[in-house]
């Protein structure tokens, strides 16, 4: 089951790649292999975490997380 | 700690030059509409200035500095020593500041520095020129700064080409005892000098490898290094100076581009109209984007200015300084 915090990361998500078709976007989307991604909309997603969540997302952080649900973990662990 | 305060060195005027050839970021090709879209909204940039393929660095920065020795009413025979910045000079060697004093007119007493920097630059020479002045007793000083980035990157490298442009700023330095003190506050973080980076030409990797000369990015790596390396220095330059960021009446960043901007605007908390932009319609001018900006922006300003610059080194420098009657010199295209 989805926690609220992790459902509203996933709308945060759906916000920032809005060319996506409904649906595309889960707990088990890899962001990195989406269509819209590139080294322009890393920067935008990692600023609006930052905003968001005053947390900086590193590099190291987006590429040992196979999906969306472990990159919120991730994030979630640096707020603590 | 790299904080330290200069005194009886006042900032007298700037100027900035930059080539008349227009690039637009609409235009780009091989980018989508949507992506052209989305890449200006986020960087901020419209237009960039690309030199002509035989204009240097110098000659921007030669232009600048006759307007603002001109419009100082200065006699050039009292320019006692100036500080180039750049990453594009002229050749390997000589450094670019002989020839620039010959070609300024300057006495053959004025002595010339070269130094390395990119985005940082414009503190490091401020700091430089500033020193050498409050302990040398020169009364009069011109800092230039800039780059021709553009021939370092190649026409197919789709992340750099739309955000990078040309400049050539001059900045005049006076010594004067009534002058407030300025503070400089500095990081360096060499670790990470592949961040930003051109291989080639130099002795690591001279032209006899044969590779075409071209600047890398790690763009990732240098916008988490800006948005989380920089605060901190201009929190401690706060702290060590005893000023407070209600007594800053304008923040003159580095114009890397408009998300970073707005991003330490945001981690700053301050209003937007104290943070000048100038990429919309320059690009990222490397070093020379302070001044550029403070040439624009700073006209009628009074009081205390907070510059800070990051990039390249990768280093950080941040200075607050005191801005008032600065001459700001007429934009100038070349």
């Amino acid at each position: 089951m989805h926690s609220k915090e992790l459902n509203t990361f996933l709308d945060l998500m759906r916000t920032l790649f809005p060319e996506e078709e409904n649906g595309v976007i889960s707990e088990k989307t890899d962001v990195k292999r989406l269509k819209e991604w590139s080294s322009l909309q890393n920067m935008i997603v990692v600023s609006e975490i930052d905003k968001v969540y005053d947390v900086i997302v590193s590099i190291e952080d987006f590429n040992s997380s196979s999906n969306l649900e472990e990159l919120f973990e991730k994030i979630q662990s640096k707020r603590n | 700690m790299a904080f330290f305060v200069t005194h009886n060195v006042k900032l007298k005027g700037v100027a900035s030059c930059v080539p008349r050839q227009k690039a637009m970021n609409a235009d780009l090709p091989d980018f989508s509409d949507s992506e052209k879209e989305k890449l200006i909204s986020t960087l901020g940039i419209e237009a960039r200035r690309i030199a002509h393929s035989d204009r240097c660095a110098s000659d921007l920065c030669l232009a600048a500095a006759e307007k603002l020795i001109s419009d100082l009413n200065w006699c050039k025979e009292d320019i006692d020593v100036l500080v180039f910045v750049s990453q594009t000079p002229d050749y390997i060697l000589p450094g670019s500041s002989s020839r620039l004093i010959d070609k300024l007119g300057l006495s053959s007493n004025c002595i010339g520095y070269d130094l390395n920097q990119g985005c940082a630059g414009y503190v490091y020479g401020l700091s430089l020129i500033s020193n050498i002045m409050a302990s040398s007793g020169f009364k009069k000083g011109l800092l230039l700064i800039g780059d021709t980035i553009t021939k370092l990157i190649s026409h197919e490298d789709k992340s750099l080409v739309p955000l990078f442009s040309d400049a050539g700023t001059a900045s005049a330095l006076e010594f004067s005892e009534n002058a407030s003190p300025s503070f400089f506050n500095t990081k360096t973080y060499g670790k990470e000098y592949e961040s930003i980076l051109v291989k080639e030409g130099a002795g690591k990797a001279n032209f006899a490898s044969g590779k075409t000369i071209s600047m890398q990015m790690k763009g990732m790596e240098v916008f988490q290094f800006s948005i989380s390396k920089v605060i901190p220095v201009i929190d401690e330059l706060f702290s060590l100076s005893g000023i407070k960021k209600e007594d800053i009446g304008t923040f003159v960043f580095h114009q890397a581009n408009q998300l970073i901007l707005d991003t330490l605007t945001s981690k700053l908390k301050l209003d937007k109209a104290r943070v000048p932009s100038t990429l919309k319609d320059f690009g990222n001018t490397n070093g020379a984007s302070i001044p550029l900006t403070a040439t624009l922006h700073l006209p009628h300003t009074k009081g205390t200015v907070l510059m800070c610059g990051f990039g390249v080194g990768l280093t950080i420098a941040a200075c607050i300084v005191n801005c008032d009657s600065l001459v700001c010199s007429e934009l100038i295209e070349l």
